[in-house]
């Protein structure tokens, strides 16, 4: 998109190299709006970059493909400013918009923006869990994440090193649970592990997959979809995993079935973990005037029009790709717009 | 600048005023056919209605209601009974059940599943345990009526359970079907016999298939999300009207033969007929530059501007023996990732719809293989571009059969930039065929 | 309008063989509108052609005429179709002649078969209207043809072997007599069908040599 947009004085820093940063600074760059994009890592992209493809026999709508080219596209922006390795120390308010110190690689530098955008991601609580049960080297344990890795390797014959043929999804693994501070729904389990699962049937039809779940949370056509999953070799069991073992090799679920305690083995257990608020939310927070919720997420205090400090993503609560795409891209366009209506920055 | 909106929903009027608070002229359209004549002019945001129980949104009827019960009767709400039942419904019952707990009497809700994936709502599902409410997930229910009673027999799977109440509450809400009117005069594309927005990924909240075209349905509507997402339609409607977007397709009306093809085919309802130029038209901002039409066009009459290999000039590089055609969405992308640069020549197309069968035929007599690389089924942005490309590649496979060339020189492929070693596979396994 | 279907590919290669110096004109009209040849279809020609075998060294070009059944649109091509050995017309078996008879010492390949005078029913879907019988009764018959849309153009249907409303012919075929019946029902119109349709004269069809048309007001005195 061209335009006579370009605003001299906007100039937005974006915290946060995943989606939601790189699909705002791309919707400013069309209105030829500058951006600095600040990524904690040596890469771009956060997690979404290492999701694998989730179609079976046909694409399940899980939204990867939205980021498809989004990052060579960032790369490539001449209004994109990257910086890897970098963090925010401080952020000041001035007469005109906000002074920022940043801190990339080893070198300090200070910078003025108009604007900010909080896109920073979340935590993801599988992966942390796992480190702490001393599971990190399993390979029969797997988190979200290193499913989507898996699904991302794919190959036209072959999922997994060895054909699985007892998998187990945990839902609800550190979400709507008061003893684990989540006392919330990460709203995308559901969704992926339904259409993961039906991938692993894709590539190894024989395979048996169990579900522990309390509910499913279903969003539109996602409800047409689960009918699919209503056939033999497909079991759902209503109930938390009372303990998840490795034994020897091979991780053993203890669970409880129509009040009965139940042992199994599989051959892979796959934590569907939850979308914890990241930890640089507190820090953040006191930067720049935002409030911490009672899940330690970020919201608005004053609407973001005033403050100039925008969110996008899941650093303001749990949300599937394309709720991120939108919400992104919608800062980027408010940010676009707000530029014409107010010649002065409040 | 002026908008329509369509459609007979009682949330028309919250819609409207939140519209002309922007700034902008709301038109009104009672049915389809006013719509599709305001469609050619201006954006059009077709609000969708339904039913939902009176019980659950009119709080005056619920107090009535409760207030001719007898004191310590319960109260049943059944949800998931025919259909699930969306999250929108969860927040009106979690609020419904309490405030009936509230008034010291037991309310039982009664589901498959608990909906609490909304933000909020969650923290209302403890709200209402906390409350008293009884939560009861069922897998089989069945209701028998005795004059003023109903017995409900709800079977969990382990056991079962009857709950004898004078007020049962059937929580299922009914589709607005109507709306199905208005997307088809509208040229919109639906899924799964009757969905406008809701499942694809190219799709945010509120847009549809075709740009400049918007539907919020009764969810959306009833959701805290409604007013950011009629901000960010409010803010896409005055955007697009100052800018150009993106390549469009030209017609060349002196070829064009107006049989219409193009203007079916379009899944974006792009091209209008001109009746001054005797041609069809195409409407700038609507088009996506996906070039399905160049590719249907028999006149050979469309062509896509900025896009090189649709005009015919491409990099032609026959030191590799294979070129691959890639849409850019997806293997393409693939290619970029896993193929190294010197195997294939890779030509991106904008979408597989938009490859002809005399391109591929072309490219037979220059290379020894022609890979056609497309979007998975269901995946296309453009909703059936990859299907149109496979149907392509089946004729000129059949006419090579019938002058005895080998059909298998060309190779066709499904995937997405999410599974590239797919297509690093493919090539791997092709070169060692022809070593 | 006229609808036609592409010759199957070996047919066509037979034909050019002996040739050296091919061009392939498409027509911009009626075969455009049927995708059988149209600019696109003789592109695809072209290169299918030259992946034949023994067929490498032809040199072939392609060029679309807008009309072949108008001289002046024929004659704008009139430079490549003198140079050239032979012409492959992807028109309509008018468009053949018409250029043969303009090039009555040029070889001129009809490419097409063509098939009938139809309507669109679909994207890429043609079905048969009309036969130009020349003598339209299809008031008579609520806007069906039993002349083209009946498989034995009876003018008094339906006969004994209309069965669930389909042709004993071809099954896949409604009977047109059915339809014309439910037509006729829906216009309150029965009583036409107690009028009999006489046997026709069809000395005004195809048969006994090309019919001619003039309109008087403008044909000059002598016509070609």
């Amino acid at each position: 998109m061209k335009s006579e947009h370009g605003d001299p004085m906007k100039n937005v820093l974006i915290i946060g190299g995943g989606l939601a940063g790189c699909t705002a600074a791309r919707t400013l760059s069309g209105f030829d709006i500058p951006s600095v994009i600040l990524e904690s890592s040596p890469s771009l992209g956060g997690k979404v970059r290492q999701f694998g493809c989730k179609s079976g026999s046909s694409c399940s709508q899980c939204g990867v493909c939205a980021a498809g080219n989004l990052w060579d596209e960032v790369e490539r922006d001449e209004n994109i400013t990257i910086l890897l390795d970098s963090s925010l120390i401080d952020l000041r308010k001035e007469a005109c918009g906000f002074s920022a110190y940043i801190k990339s690689g080893s070198d300090f530098i200070e910078k003025s923006f108009s604007d900010i955008v909080l896109a920073n991601g979340f935590l993801d609580y599988a992966s942390n869990a796992k480190t702490a049960l001393d599971m990190d080297r399993s390979e029969s344990i797997l988190t979200g994440m290193d499913l989507e890795r898996a699904l991302y390797r794919r190959t036209a014959s072959e999922l997994f090193a060895e054909p699985p043929k007892k998998v187990a999804y945990v839902l609800c693994f550190g979400s709507r649970s008061v003893k684990e501070k989540a006392n919330y729904c990460s709203r995308v389990c559901c969704g992926y592990s339904t259409r993961s699962a039906k991938v692993i049937r894709h590539y190894y039809p024989e395979c048996e997959i169990t579900f522990f779940y309390m509910d499913m949370q279903t969003t539109n056509a996602l409800s047409a979809f689960m009918q699919d999953m209503n056939e033999p070799g497909i079991r759902f069991i209503r109930c938390r995993p009372a303990r998840i073992t490795v034994n020897g090799n091979d991780p053993e679920i203890i669970y409880e079935d129509s009040g009965v305690l139940a042992r199994e083995t599989f051959d892979k257990v796959i934590l569907c973990g939850g979308i914890h608020p990241n930890s640089d939310n507190v820090t953040l927070s006191d930067l720049t005037g935002l409030r911490v919720d009672e899940n330690g997420f970020l919201e608005y205090v004053k609407p973001p029009e005033k403050t100039h400090v925008y969110l996008a993503g899941c650093v303001s609560g749990p949300k599937s790709i394309r709720e991120t795409v939108a919400e992104a891209r919608d800062v980027g366009l408010r940010i676009a717009q707000i530029s014409e209506q107010d010649g002065i920055l409040a | 600048m002026k908008i329509v909106l369509a459609g007979n929903s009682v949330r028309t009027g919250l819609i409207k005023s939140f519209f002309e608070n922007e700034g902008f002229e709301v038109l009104l359209a009672g049915t389809p056919k006013e719509a599709k004549a305001s469609s050619d002019g201006y954006p059009v945001i077709i609000v969708g209605s339904s039913v939902i129980p009176g019980f659950l949104i009119d709080d005056g009827y619920a107090q009535r209601v409760i207030a001719g019960l007898e004191p310590k009767a319960p109260a049943v709400m059944l949800l998931d009974r025919e259909t699930e039942t969306p999250s929108f419904i969860w927040d009106l019952v979690l609020k419904r059940a309490v405030g009936i707990a509230a008034g010291k009497r037991h309310v039982y809700v009664l589901a498959r599943s608990v909906r609490t994936e909304f933000p909020g709502l969650e923290r209302s599902y403890s709200k209402a345990r906390a409350h008293g409410v009884t939560f009861i997930k069922y897998e089989k229910v069945s209701v028998v009526q005795n004059d003023a009673v109903s017995a409900v027999m709800i079977d969990d799977g382990v056991m079962t359970l009857e709950i004898e109440t004078p007020l049962l509450v059937d929580c299922a809400y009914t589709e607005d079907r109507s709306v199905l009117e208005y997307a088809e005069a509208l040229r919109l594309h639906t899924y799964d016999g009757g969905l406008i927005n809701a499942d694809r990924w190219f799709l945010s909240p509120g847009r549809t298939s075709r740009r400049g075209v918007y539907y919020i349905d009764a969810g959306l509507a009833m959701s805290a999300q409604l007013e950011k997402i009629l901000l960010s339609i409010a803010d896409e409607i005055r955007l697009m009207a100052e800018m150009d977007v993106g390549p469009a397709a030209k017609i060349d009306p002196r070829k064009c033969a107006f049989c219409y093809t193009c203007f079916r085919l379009c899944p974006h309802g792009a091209l209008y007929p001109d009746d001054s130029a005797v041609s069809m038209s195409v409407r700038h901002n609507y088009c996506s530059g996906c070039g399905i039409c160049v590719s249907a066009c028999p006149a050979n009459a469309i062509e896509l501007t900025e896009r090189s290999e649709a005009s015919g000039k491409r990099q032609t590089d026959h030191s590799k023996g294979t070129v691959a055609f890639c849409c850019e969405n997806s293997a393409a992308i693939a290619a970029r990732t896993v193929l190294p640069d010197n195997c294939v020549n890779v030509i991106p197309i904008p979408c597989g719809g938009s490859i002809r069968a005399s391109q591929i035929a072309a490219a037979l007599r220059e290379y020894e293989r022609v890979i056609v690389a497309v979007c998975n089924d269901g995946a296309c942005k453009h909703f059936d571009g990859n299907k149109l490309a496979s149907r392509q590649v089946e004729r000129i496979r059949e006419e090579l059969a019938s002058i005895n060339i080998d059909p298998q020189r060309i190779m066709y492929i499904q995937l997405s930039h999410a599974m590239p070693n797919v297509m690093h596979n493919m090539v791997d396994n092709e070169r060692n065929r022809a070593l | 309008m006229i609808v036609a279907e592409r010759k199957p590919l070996n047919d066509i290669i037979q034909m050019v063989r002996p040739y050296k110096k091919l061009l392939i004109a498409a027509c911009g009209t009626c075969v455009t509108v049927c995708m059988a040849g149209g600019e696109k279809e003789a592109l695809e020609l072209s290169s299918l052609l030259g992946l034949a075998d023994g067929l490498e060294d032809k040199e072939i070009i392609v060029r679309t005429i807008q009309r072949q059944c108008d001289r002046e649109f024929i004659l704008e091509s009139d430079e490549d179709i003198r140079a050239a050995d032979a012409v492959i017309s992807m028109g309509c078996g008018a468009g053949v002649q018409f250029i043969a008879e303009l090039y009555p010492s040029k070889r001129i390949i009809p490419a097409l078969n063509t098939k009938f005078i139809g309507v669109n029913r679909d994207v890429g879907y043609w079905t048969e209207m009309c036969q130009g019988c020349g003598n339209c009764l299809l008031d008579r018959t609520a806007g069906i043809c039993p002349v083209s849309r009946c498989s034995k153009s009876i003018f008094n249907g339906p006969c004994g072997g209309s069965s669930g409303g389909r042709c004993e012919i071809d099954p896949d075929l409604e009977c047109a007599w059915q339809l014309i019946y439910e037509r006729l029902k829906v216009q309150d119109r029965l009583d036409t069908l107690t009028e009999t349709i006489p046997p026709r004269d069809w000395s005004s069809n195809r048969d006994g040599g090309p019919r001619r048309v003039r309109k008087s007001s403008v044909s000059p005195e002598v016509g070609k």
